[in-house]
């Protein structure tokens, strides 16, 4: 590194770090399945944005860096513990609301955790993060009628494990 | 009915990204199908939960050892580099302040500036020296050193000679 941040480029961690340290947290937490290595993993991602907004990289779109970021420190971290998520490990839900009992919310959750990871995580960036196709796909390093695809499937493997709780008739 | 096709589609419809054509096949195909329907609303329903679940939050112990770890890189970058551009004076307000050192230190020395400070101070440079023309009429005498070397006769007068001079001049 041949310098440090500006005051421009500290304004801009900071308001990077404020804005999605939870989305990146719960990302993570939501891939490895555990607190210590989900925190691991978003400390390794903010230094590294503090070094890339230091090095002036171009970061064209910050939530798209962050989470290609994540996930690939996730796919590292899990290659190299050999670990796989596992149900117990899956983050709690929300508090049951009216329209929305526990036992449904918890299924869904334990139903998500259940899947494989390039299922999980497809739905995660798309249902709870709100990407588009066209940022999934440049998150996923894939086309974007993959993503279209894999969507599909993924929703696929979702209703199968929630037949019991989403019963076709 | 193999309605696979369909339910790529109702996935695409949950997202938002049907074309217009696909978009009009699918309402028709769920006119007819009960199954694609039943589907659908299972599909919109799982997302929605999907979409609701709760973001764990960063916990604090974690968020402290980012800022500790975000502390060290900052430091670390300052001991490796150059200052922050922000510990230093702006580019344009450094340039500036050096021509006004400029300005004021050549306008006490000499010049308009100066002698708006410093007309008449003791610390006043000499001015430059003058050239002067004398004219000499009969009986002056030239004397250099205070020691006569000439006197100007009736035929010289008018002799128009100059010289150099620092401080009071005339003729003797």
């Amino acid at each position: 590194m041949g310098h440090s941040l500006d005051m421009a480029g500290e304004k801009r961690f900071t308001a990077a770090f404020e804005a999605h340290k939870h989305d990146v947290y719960d990302f993570a937490l939501r891939m490895l399945g555990d607190t210590d290595s989900a925190g691991d993993v978003t400390q390794e991602v903010f230094i590294r944005l503090y070094r890339s907004l230091t090095d002036h990289s171009a970061i064209l779109d910050l939530k798209s860096w962050l989470f290609i970021c994540t996930r690939n420190l996730c796919l590292n971290y899990r290659r190299d513990r050999g670990r796989e998520i596992s149900l117990e490990d899956a983050p709690a839900s929300r508090q049951p609301t009216v329209d929305q009992p526990d036992r449904s919310i918890d299924a869904v959750r334990k139903a998500l955790a259940a899947l494989d990871t390039k299922f999980r995580e497809a739905i995660i960036l798309r249902e709870m993060e709100g990407f588009s196709y066209r940022e999934i796909a440049h998150i996923l390093q894939i086309t974007v009628p993959a993503v279209r695809m894999l969507l599909y499937k993924a929703r696929l493997a979702l209703r199968e494990k929630l037949k019991s709780t989403y019963p076709m008739r | 009915m193999d309605c696979s096709y369909y339910e790529e589609l109702l996935s695409a419809r949950r997202d938002g990204e049907l074309t217009p054509d696909e978009a009009m096949t699918l309402e028709k195909h769920l006119r007819e199908c009960p199954v694609c329907r039943k589907t659908a609303q299972i599909i919109d329903a799982v997302g929605g939960v999907v979409a609701s679940l709760e973001k764990m939050p960063l916990p604090g112990k974690i968020e402290e050892a980012i800022v500790s770890g975000v502390r060290r890189e900052r430091a670390a970058s300052i001991e490796n580099g150059r200052q922050p551009r922000y510990y230093r004076i702006p580019r344009p307000v450094a340039w500036a302040a050096v021509v006004l050192m400029l300005i004021l230190g050549i306008g006490t020395l000499s010049g308009p500036v100066g002698d708006m400070f410093f007309r008449g101070g003791r610390n006043r440079q000499p001015s430059a020296p003058e050239v002067q023309k004398i004219i000499l009429t009969e009986n002056d005498v030239i004397s250099v050193n205070g020691r006569p070397v000439q006197k100007i006769t009736l035929s010289e007068t008018d002799v128009i000679m100059t010289r150099t001079v620092s401080g009071q001049s005339g003729k003797s």
